[in-house]
């Protein structure tokens, strides 16, 4: 498949996926009034240092449940209302396919990033916004790929949800992502971020000068061991057919 | 393309987990330029073999060709020459007519500005062209299922399958339908449609396949079909016939009774023996699968 194909197919798929963001905008209004919540939450509860966690662990938490909510619903739907179907029996590969419908819902984890950015600005914490906005890089594409690696075990489409979403909550809140693992004792700080929200976010705040107890670059090789071992469970359980 | 066999199935079996059958023994083939129609009951196997041209599905047995390539070992080289219009899909409500055949079209590898133009063109052929920027949500079952169509149409595919296309659409919108694929059909691209309407089939098959119980029973041109029947007239009524002269089979749906008759007066006199409100119809594609199907080898012949 030549390139201009493969960037048409992502493309076509990127407008079509983005078409309910456009549509239904309101989905914006409850991000927005979600996040301003924690803002005073945190800030209420850290002052400015507490907005400083809330930035990195919101930032990757949203890269991360982005990755996996939207593979779940953009294959449990396709797969609900057989238009994924029209694309599998395509030229258009799976690769092409899942970039597409990725691209095309980043618009939620974009206003995450326009309202971080603002907030940053605002407290002095813009160095850490770009460098939460690097780790979230690493992290998206595991939330894909762990999203991918569950929506094609599950035999019945509208159970995905159901599995994808508390799965997302848990790995975004439970280890510290939006507190520093600092705070729990040794070994759980270490074991605690394993999960790949809490590498990331403990990444983000290590190079940014928040600090973290980690060694940054065992938090990069957390994450790096991530990718690799999805990408090779993926590669086995993703099929690009009905069975 | 445009010569040879587009697709040829010889004897593709389907055994789902759990043991199920789908499919035990489909064959036929067809020519770029044909339309071909696979007819056979609910559960009869037409969607599995549909799903398994179109490489969504694996066969258990057998082989499948399209466009000359295997669809198992040349899954991909299959899916660049092949579309296929699912049966029960639904496009997005978020969708319009436009962008959705548009869009899909760039997918397939389309320029942007051909893209456009194909769905104009394909929108136009489905009479939909005055409704292109309405969202799905203000678009009818049957509207909806027609963009479905006219997505896969203005693939330019060379082999389309589409699997049930005219399910729930109006009369007109059917009409719609057909002339958009006869279009396709002109420009030597080799159609294969599924469906469980009689008359549908009859109208728009260049070709039918019949198949029951998971197997291929018999194929033909909907008129030689119909004149192979060892009937040529049938009298439908309700209730229960009383065997009259001249009757060569029956089949009883129901409370209705079908009664089949050599010729015209035949058919006359067993009307006189009828009590109840019945008329003389001549045979067509239905009774053809009513033979063939069920009542052929069955316990059902006068």
């Amino acid at each position: 498949m030549g390139l201009i194909a493969f960037l048409r197919g992502v493309i076509g798929v990127a407008r079509l996926e983005s078409a309910w963001i456009v549509r239904q905008p309101s989905w914006m209004i409850q991000v927005i009034l979600i996040m301003m919540g924690f803002v005073v939450l945190l800030w209420a509860w850290g002052g400015v240092r507490g907005l400083g966690y809330m930035i990195s662990g919101w930032m990757i938490a949203s890269a991360f449940s982005t990755g996996v909510n939207i593979m779940g619903q953009i294959v449990g739907w396709g797969r609900v209302t057989r238009v994924i179907d029209l694309f599998i029996v395509s030229p258009i590969t799976p690769i092409a396919y899942f970039t597409g419908s990725l691209l095309g819902s980043l618009a939620i984890f974009l206003v995450d990033v326009a309202i971080f950015t603002s907030i940053g600005l605002l407290t002095g914490y813009l160095s850490l916004v770009i460098y939460s906005l690097i780790a979230s890089l690493l992290v998206l594409p595991i939330g894909v790929l762990l999203g991918l690696s569950i929506v094609f075990r599950v035999r019945k489409p509208t159970n995905i949800s159901a599995i994808t979403n508390p799965v997302a909550s848990i790995i975004s809140f439970l280890p510290p992502v939006l507190y520093p693992a600092s705070i729990l004792p040794e070994p759980l700080n270490v074991i605690a971020c394993l999960a790949p929200t809490a590498a990331g976010a403990e990444l983000a705040r290590a190079v940014s000068g928040l600090g973290s107890s980690l060694d940054p670059l065992l938090l990069t090789a957390i994450l790096l061991a991530w990718i690799a071992i999805l990408i090779t469970i993926s590669r086995r359980i993703v099929l690009w057919s009905l069975e | 393309m445009g010569s040879g066999d587009a697709v040829i199935a010889e004897g593709l079996a389907k055994q789902y987990p759990g043991g199920v059958w789908g499919a035990k023994s489909v064959s036929f083939s067809s020519n770029y330029g044909e339309l071909i129609v696979i007819l056979g009951p609910n559960g009869a196997g037409k969607t599995t073999t549909i799903n398994m041209l179109t490489t969504l599905i694996k066969p258990s047995g057998g082989r499948g060709l399209v466009g000359g390539y295997d669809i198992v070992s040349e899954r991909d080289k299959v899916r660049r020459i092949v579309a296929l219009m699912p049966q029960d899909a639904s496009m997005s409500s978020d969708w319009t007519p436009y962008e959705a055949v548009k869009w899909y079209l760039v997918a397939r590898g389309f320029s942007i500005s051909d893209a456009g133009r194909e769905a104009r063109v394909w929108l136009e052929e489905m009479d939909l062209y005055d409704a292109r920027n309405r969202l799905g949500w203000w678009l009818s079952g049957g509207q909806r299922k027609r963009v479905l169509a006219a997505m896969v149409l203005a693939t330019r595919a060379p082999v389309i399958f589409l699997d049930e296309p005219t399910s729930g659409v109006d009369v007109e919108g059917k009409y719609k339908v057909w002339s958009a694929i006869r279009r396709a059909c002109r420009d030597a691209r080799a159609v294969i449609y599924t469906t469980h309407d009689m008359r549908e089939a009859e109208l728009v098959a260049d070709r039918v396949v019949m198949i029951g119980e998971g197997r291929t029973i018999v194929i033909g041109k909907p008129k030689d079909l119909v004149d192979g029947l060892p009937f040529k007239y049938k009298i439908v009524l309700r209730g229960k016939a009383n065997h009259p002269e001249g009757l060569v089979a029956e089949i009883s749906v129901g409370d209705i009774t079908i009664t089949y008759y050599r010729d015209r007066s035949d058919a006359i006199r067993a009307l006189d023996s009828i009590e109840t409100s019945a008329s003389i119809e001549p045979v067509s594609l239905e009774d053809a699968y009513l033979y063939y199907v069920k009542m052929r080898g069955g316990s059902r012949w006068a």
